[in-house]
């Protein structure tokens, strides 16, 4: 065997690559070939240099933008809490901000539409009819500013008609307390009345007396307020009963 | 002899050190695979250090380097769930490594690597390229060029065997190839090595 076809051998052989045999006969070879010799020598000096240049390893700078590229890349998919590299994940995406102001307006759209749902009773005041303060002329003294519902009540007895704002009958509301103003005296609306702080609001329902069902006679020829309470506790209602217009009389037996 | 970093048997019954290490990265492998983040950044600190060596020498680019090693490691979390975790997830990450250079060389339209003329791109690490002796220098940039004028495969193979220390048996199967061409592509690019360090050496004197 010459030598030309030991080379690739020997090469193996530099790095213990060689099975036991051929090992034995590269070294057989190696015992009584000084080219070969210089040759084995020359690769281990090769190898020696390799591993020493090529073994070196990368930056910490280089190793730990890896690192934190991935980490974020990762945590932008599992979103977890208790991750430091979170927020650099997920403000790095836009879409995250696209959803959230997407979120926001789709609430706030909800909202109003609910409140606007909510000024309406269901159930047995299905009839009912809103209309704002703007709207009406007649309004008791210190307007409210919400939209007002003005609920026919059912075509049923007058007794049937009090069960219900006690709640005893109908499904909502639920509970109801009852609160009477004495006087008749209304002002005009100002534009402070129509738009009125909430504390504003609240003093005027401070100023309504509470009571219970009125069944006095003299009791129902005053301005009257009923305040309802739904099964949703986020949702009062208000039911202002003027004490001399003509059809809220049509409501003293409440 | 060379202990075979991919052997999970040898290690236990030969290095206790080894089987500790196994037992341990059995466990964080687990707990990865049930969706523990920070298991996985563990596993992960375990080999970068190495992947990117292995991407950077491999494609020879800095950038490209870091590009391919955030692909490696993001492959490696999507297929967590593939790994077998009584075994070394070494060689299963290395041949993660390999398909994502591979790639990246494709992408970048060259199959052989440029030589680098620039100086030392190790200058960002620990040490100062102008505190290192002139010789060390010079084996740096020595080894580079080598490197480059080597097969991707041939290149392979070489990291694989002597820069990671796999045997030539488990860099067969994180080739996907046999025994016998590893072999030859080792043996081959041993000898291209030491042919262009012959020629290095008379071109600086």
């Amino acid at each position: 065997m010459n030598c030309v076809e030991f080379e690739q051998r020997i090469a193996l052989y530099v790095g213990g690559d060689l099975p036991d045999q051929e090992m034995k006969e590269v070294e057989a070879h190696l015992a009584m070939c000084e080219s070969c010799r210089a040759l084995e020598a020359s690769l281990r000096a090769t190898q020696d240099m390799f591993l020493d240049a090529a073994g070196r390893e990368p930056s910490i700078d280089m190793v730990q933008s890896v690192h934190r590229r991935v980490m974020g890349k990762i945590y932008e998919q599992t979103a977890d809490s208790g991750s430091p590299y979170r927020w650099i994940g997920w403000a790095r995406q836009r879409w995250v901000w696209a959803a959230a102001a997407i979120l926001i307006l789709a609430s706030l759209i909800l909202l109003r539409a609910s409140s606007k749902r909510m000024t309406t009773p269901e159930g047995s005041y299905e009839s009912a009819k809103t209309h704002s303060t703007e709207a009406s002329s007649r309004q008791p003294e210190g307007a409210l500013p919400l939209q007002i519902t003005e609920m026919e009540p059912p075509p049923d007895t007058p007794s049937t008609q009090g069960a219900h704002l006690s709640g005893k009958a109908g499904s909502r509301p639920s509970f109801c307390l009852v609160l009477s103003r004495r006087g008749k005296s209304r002002n005009q609306d100002t534009p402070e009345d129509r738009h009125p702080t909430m504390k504003q609001f609240q003093n005027q329902m401070a100023g309504l007396k509470p009571a219970v069902l009125p069944t006095d006679e003299e009791d129902v020829h005053k301005d009257q307020a009923v305040r309802m309470f739904t099964e949703n506790e986020n949702v009062v209602i208000y039911w202002l009963i003027s004490a001399d217009k003509e059809d809220t009389h049509e409501h003293e037996t409440v | 002899m060379n202990i075979d970093p991919g052997g999970a048997l040898l290690a236990r019954s030969v290095c206790p050190s080894g089987w500790e290490r196994l037992n341990r990265m059995r466990e964080l492998l687990l707990s990865a695979q049930a969706g523990d983040t920070k298991a996985f950044e563990t596993v992960m600190q375990s080999f970068e250090v190495r992947i990117i060596r292995f991407a950077w020498r491999q494609l020879g680019d800095r950038d490209e380097a870091l590009d391919a090693s955030q692909e490696i490691f993001l492959r490696l979390y999507r297929y967590l769930h593939r790994i077998d975790p009584d075994r070394d997830p070494g060689p299963w990450i290395f041949s993660i490594a390999v398909n994502v250079c591979r790639t990246s060389a494709r992408k970048r339209g060259r199959h052989r690597l440029e030589p680098i003329t620039e100086s030392m791109e190790e200058g960002d690490a620990l040490v100062s390229m102008d505190a290192l002796p002139y010789d060390r220098m010079g084996q740096m940039e020595m080894v580079r060029e080598g490197l480059a004028e080597l097969t991707p495969k041939e290149r392979e193979a070489i990291l694989l065997r002597d820069v990671e220390g796999f045997s030539t048996r488990v860099v067969a199967t994180i080739l996907r190839s046999s025994e016998g061409t590893v072999r030859s592509h080792i043996s081959r690019a041993r000898l291209k090595l030491k042919a262009f360090r012959d020629e290095y050496s008379r071109r600086r004197v």
